[in-house]
């Protein structure tokens, strides 16, 4: 612990680095250049699972989230596909997030796999998900990561597990010029901030809330 | 008469737009498409700053970033920036800019007495002088020399402009847009391929401008806006203003670009500047050729300029840079700069020559034009200190290069200089190998790459413009094909050129005219190196060109060499009696072009450095008045200040009420991992020091990670959540590298172990209920569960509902009192802490944050972060019988080690302040009266349950110690304290507060 060797009562302003409006989107709200090129807004999802197959399991796996999500699973890590009710993503060898817009679908996921097959998280309040949205939105993650966005070498349905502004983000691509980024709730505040600080130069303006599916 | 403004003329210039500037506080006028430079000598001003060391009057001397004397202090308050090239400015209204390094003023200078004492500020002169003369002469003299030293002066405060950091990604780089830049992109883009041009001035060209030339019948700025035009109809992306400074591993190249520096500030939400991180499959290189200054006496002096910086500066913006005009060159670029500038309207006077005979062509257009052409001769001196008065030519002698007898003193107030052409080989040189001696060129041209690069153009040697534009399609089409295009890229065709075409002006190699009278003959002029410089550090033994630099800080800093480097070689060459290649090269490095502190911080800056982590609680905590503090990123609170209170009131109120009601802590920062699958017992087994393979569903154990050298890497607790699933709690600083350490072990040392880990850390909102009524207050907040002594016993995990939300309690303590550990989702979180809180009010529940906790947790001797240190072991802190003698685990076989177990090793004791006096956190423990360190302090706190200031500290032998007394010295503060050793729990040592 450290030393305690303040015994002035206080009589400044207290000056915390806590600043708790920041980080914050409210719908409605617009910043930066004119007109905003981009919206931001916060997602929900209804269950968000991280799901790890065992290596002689993957085949088994992949088809029961084939079955549970009602669409075909990408052929590949790094990429995810999604069907009304389902979207999984590829996240590593093993690896897969499945976001279920269902609550329901948490214990869909889990009862599902066997102990023996995969082991199954619930991660459904451990992320909050940002998508920003508009032409310049591959511009203003570029100034974070170093991926080529570039639709030939990530399309929409392609995901990349990287770090923005120290922040470790999942960022799915869910079209040309949308993108959806997932990070753990403790950091969000902080993506936020980040993101919206960015996007100044671009303006930006803050949706509604929605859901992922 | 000096410099004056053309009746016409100016690619660059737009003569309707009018701009007012101020230079040294003078208003002035130039106009839009101006550089800083061309308009200070569109106004006749000759004289724009003082040289670096002997403060010598210096004058522009370039038209690009090889500037070396024209550096300015730009712009004023909090955007005021020292050491700008005047020649890489652009001019803007209000441009405020002042002459620098000068005192009282830039015509007189008081400092310029360093020129008179040069002698005493020969190369070597800190290591002459100051080796020897011991600290005291050193300090006396050094804030006399910290004041004089340096060019201009930077602000302290704080800066005003946003910078942006980003990444490019791209096919193909193409850094510079001359002719071979543009050709090469323009073929890169025909193939369909993803290409970033770069240039670092605001205009693509290059020196297509000074060409004279017309490319398929376009001027040249028709021309170049066309293929501009077409590359970016390709999809390409021009980046003006971009220095491309840095080529990395990789093929991943710095850039900055100026995106505001041109304008007097930038636009709301504009970034100054901008950094590129560019990664390219393949680059060209087509960084241009700068011209080289020639070594004379004198030939510093202001009106003295690089002869394509004459002529570029007529071309571009409407300028002759003097009444008088001289060109003294080496090679044939000197008649020809001498005709486009009569040609232009300036007046040339002469042409001089070492050179018995010049092209006949040439001579008969200079005497055609009036000019007169000295073969065989030199510029011997120069006449004039603040501004050029006139010039010694004399004879010489190409074979002997003795100086002739007669001496003609023609005036002038401008002599331009070549000294043939320097490519920019430093891109080059920093991704390849050591550039190669051209002798043709008597200069460097790019080594064997290293990285996918080509180079073409001026870079690579080529001087003609057919020969650039040819060189520069080439290499688009070589990009093309590294890659993998090759069918696409035949629409391109040369440019049919009419118009006077200039053939490579190789140079006569002629670098330096001997010297005449006094005056120094300067070979890099941003350091104030001169060829005397040159030859002591030979004779002195710094003859490798490395040595040379640093010797007498020759090429140093933002120059990197650009006028200096080659000259500097051949004279070192010549003193040597060797050849240039023999001397070597210098091998360039980052960066090009200075690169501002603010365009590599990007917006990190301020409360955006770092982001901040924050628990479901943070509103809370912040809104109930606590003082948060940083645990990592994350922000916890440090203690909940009431009204008149101190933080030492505080903590000590908070852990008072734990240890005599309730409190309650946010404990969500805890690192927690899903450990999950088949192995997932086994798996911990082998991790933690204690046995965990048995532990019974439903119960938590306290654990210990060792590393594998056998010190204790971190602690926590593991829940046996379900047969094949733990839930695992860290410290909160080491959460991230118990995970890795986890990954580690399944994926490299264990892979057949059926294991995975996740971390479910921002999954779970985590509380600490603590103290006597902990039981009570948190079953009056279950809605369903129940925590009484039999459902629930120490150790042991139940799961029920709180504010509706499932929650998982294990009663933990860390406290020392009976203690649970809340745990639900992390949205739910300040639901059930509120619910909690309200449940408490009747036991009187208080908050409590970090103080109050490390008070609790020292009173009972249990260890953090500061006592697993990175050196200690499970004995040294009292917890040997952890360690399991059944079964191995990382780091057992470690244990035993000699050191591990000599008798003298510091364990871990308590310590009680004998008089009352704070204990200091890092003292060291000494017998009374002194002596050699027994150990150390390591945590420290005024106990409110004790009614003492006592710690926690190392302690040779603390064992037997007990009882003992020492003193804790804490030198930096002049403090000793008298302590008594004492067990390391203080409190409540059977453990029976927390067993109830």
């Amino acid at each position: 612990m450290s030393d305690v060797s303040n015994e002035q009562p206080r009589t400044e302003p207290q000056t915390t680095v806590a600043r708790p409006v920041v980080g914050r989107l409210v719908p409605g709200e617009a910043a930066g250049a004119e007109p905003p090129a981009l919206t931001l807004r916060e997602l929900s999802t209804g269950a968000l699972l991280e799901v790890g197959a065992w290596p002689n399991h993957l085949e088994k796996v992949t088809k029961t989230l084939s079955d549970l999500a009602g669409t075909t699973l990408p052929g590949r890590p790094g990429r995810f596909t999604e069907s009304p009710s389902a979207l999984v993503c590829w996240i590593a060898f093993g690896r897969f997030i499945y976001l279920g817009a269902a609550a329901e679908d948490t214990a869909r996921v889990d009862g599902a796999l066997e102990a023996e097959d995969a082991a199954v998280v619930d991660l459904a309040g451990a992320r909050r998900i940002v998508r920003i949205e508009g032409e310049a939105a591959s511009e203003v993650l570029n100034k974070a990561v170093a991926i080529d966005f570039d639709p030939a070498a990530f399309p929409a349905g392609a995901l990349a597990q990287s770090v923005i502004h120290q922040i470790p983000a999942v960022i799915l691509r869910r079209s040309e010029t949308v993108f959806d980024v997932l990070a753990p709730s403790s950091l969000a505040d902080a993506l936020i901030d980040w993101m919206t600080d960015a996007a100044l130069e671009f303006g930006y303006r803050v949706g509604e809330p929605g859901a992922v599916l | 008469m000096s410099g004056y403004r053309l009746p016409q003329g100016g690619s660059h210039l737009d003569r309707s737009r009018p701009l007012a500037f101020r230079f040294d506080g003078e208003p002035m006028q130039g106009f839009a498409g101006d550089t800083l430079a061309s308009a200070l000598l569109a106004s006749g001003r000759v004289l724009v700053g003082r040289s670096f060391k002997y403060h010598r009057p210096r004058g522009v001397m370039g038209a690009g970033p090889e500037e070396a004397n024209a550096l300015v202090e730009l712009r004023d308050g909090a955007r005021q920036e020292p050491n700008t090239r005047a020649t890489m400015t652009e001019l803007y209204g209000g441009l405020e800019a002042a002459s620098q390094n000068r005192w009282p003023s830039l015509s007189f200078d008081m400092m310029a007495v360093n020129d008179l004492l040069s002698p005493l500020f020969s190369a070597g002169f800190y290591y002459k002088t100051f080796m020897g003369t011991g600290q005291a002469t050193w300090h006396f003299c050094e804030r006399f020399i910290r004041k004089a030293a340096g060019l201009g002066r930077a602000t302290h405060l704080a800066d005003p402009d946003r910078y942006e950091k980003t990444n490019a990604f791209c096919d193909v780089l193409v850094v510079g847009a001359g002719p071979a830049g543009l050709m090469a992109a323009r073929a890169a883009t025909a193939a369909g391929l993803r290409v970033i041009l770069a240039d670092e001035n605001a205009r693509a060209g290059g020196r297509l401008f000074e060409d004279g030339v017309h490319l398929d019948g376009l001027a040249p700025a028709e021309w170049i806006d066309g293929a501009l035009r077409e590359i970016e109809a390709g999809g390409g992306r021009i980046l003006p203003r971009t220095s491309v400074y840095g080529y990395f591993d990789g093929n991943v190249l710095g850039a900055v670009e100026r995106v505001a520096d041109h304008k007097r500030k930038p636009a709301p939400f504009e970034p100054r500047q901008r950094h590129w991180t560019i990664h390219a499959r393949h680059v060209v290189l087509a960084t241009g050729a700068i011209e080289r200054p020639l070594v004379f006496s004198g030939n510093d002096a202001p009106g003295v300029m690089l002869a394509s910086a004459g002529l570029a500066h007529a071309t571009r913006y409407g300028v002759a840079v003097g009444a008088s005009v001289v060109v003294f060159a080496n090679n044939d670029g000197g008649a020809r700069t001498a005709i486009q500038l009569a040609d232009l309207g300036v007046s040339i006077k002469a042409v001089v020559d070492p050179r018995r005979e010049i092209d006949p062509a040439l001579a008969a257009a200079l005497g055609a034009r009036g000019i007169r052409l000295e073969t065989g001769a030199v510029v011997a001196a120069t006449r004039g200190r603040k501004a050029l008065a006139g010039i010694d030519i004399r004879g010489f002698d190409p074979i002997s290069g003795a100086l002739g007898a007669n001496v003609m003193q023609p005036g002038c107030d401008a002599l331009l200089v070549s000294g043939g052409w320097t490519p920019s080989v430093h891109l080059a040189s920093q991704a390849g190998s050591a550039p190669v001696f051209d002798a043709a060129l008597q200069s460097f041209v790019p080594g064997a790459a290293r990285e996918a690069w080509t180079a073409a153009g001026a870079c690579a040697g080529t001087l003609d413009l057919a020969g650039c534009l040819a060189a520069g399609l080439e290499a688009g089409r070589t990009a093309a094909n590294a890659c993998g295009k090759t069918a696409e890229n035949r629409d391109i065709s040369l440019p049919a050129l009419s118009g006077q075409l200039a053939g490579a002006e190789l140079p006569f190699p002629l670098f330096d005219v001997p010297a005449t009278g006094g005056a120094k003959r300067f070979v890099d002029f941003q350091h104030d190196v001169t060829a005397d410089d040159v030859d002591l550090a030979n004779r002195e033994g710094f003859r490798s060109v490395e040595h040379l630099k640093r010797y007498t800080t020759l090429g140093m800093a933002a120059d990197q060499g650009k006028t200096s480097n080659v000259n500097a070689i051949a004279l070192m060459a010549r003193a040597r009696g060797l050849t240039a290649p023999q001397v070597g090269t210098t091998r360039f490095r980052m960066p090009w072009t200075a690169v501002t502190i603010g365009a590599l911080a990007g917006r990190e800056t301020g409360h955006h450095f770092a982001p901040v982590r924050r628990t479901p609680l943070h509103d809370w905590h912040v809104a109930k008045g606590a003082e948060m503090m940083t645990a990592g990123l994350w922000m916890r609170p440090r203690a909940y200040i009431g009204p008149g209170e101190t933080l030492r009131d505080a903590y000590i109120r908070e852990a008072t009420a734990v240890r005599q009601r309730v409190g309650i802590v946010d404990v969500s920062t805890l690192g927690k991992i899903d450990v999950q699958g088949p192995d997932a017992g086994e798996f911990l087994n082998r991790l933690y020091t204690g046995g965990f393979a048995k532990l019974p569903v439903g119960k938590a154990r306290y654990g210990v990670m060792l590393r594998e050298d056998g010190i204790m890497f971190d602690d926590g607790t593991a829940w046996r959540l379900a047969p094949n699933r733990f839930l695992v709690t860290t410290t909160t600083a080491n959460a991230g590298a118990v995970l890795a350490h986890m990954e580690h072990y399944l994926e490299v040392v264990w892979p057949e172990l059926r294991v995975h880990v996740t971390s479910v850390t921002d999954r779970f909102a985590g509380m600490a209920v603590a103290g006597p009524q902990a039981r009570k207050v948190l079953q009056a907040a279950l809605g369903e569960g129940d925590v009484s002594t039999e459902a629930c016993p120490h150790m042991g995990i139940v799961r029920g509902r709180i504010a509706g939300a499932p929650v998982m309690i294990a009663r933990l303590s860390f406290s020392g009192e009976l203690a649970y550990e809340v745990y639900c989702d992390w949205p739910a979180g300040l639901a059930v802490w509120e619910t909690l809180i309200e449940a408490g009010k009747p036991n009187g529940i208080m908050p409590y944050g970090m103080e109050a906790l490390g008070t609790l947790r020292i009173e009972k001797g249990h260890i953090t972060g500061a006592e697993m240190d990175g050196r200690t072991t499970l004995a040294d802190v009292g917890l040997g019988g952890m360690a399991s003698r059944k079964k191995p685990y990382v780091g057992s076989t470690m244990t035993q080690r000699p050191a591990f177990v000599d008798p003298e090793r510091p364990v871990l004791v308590g310590l009680v302040s004998r008089d009352g006096q704070a204990i200091r956190a890092g003292s060291h423990l000494t017998l009374p009266g002194g002596g050699a360190s027994l150990g150390h302090v390591t945590a420290v706190t005024w106990s409110p349950a004790l009614g003492a200031n006592i710690a926690l500290a190392f302690l040779s032998r603390g064992r037997d110690r007990h009882g003992e007394v020492l003193e804790a010295a804490f030198p930096l503060k002049d403090e000793r304290v008298a302590v008594t050793v004492a067990d390391p729990c203080f409190y409540d040592p059977d453990g029976s507060r927390m067993h109830v």
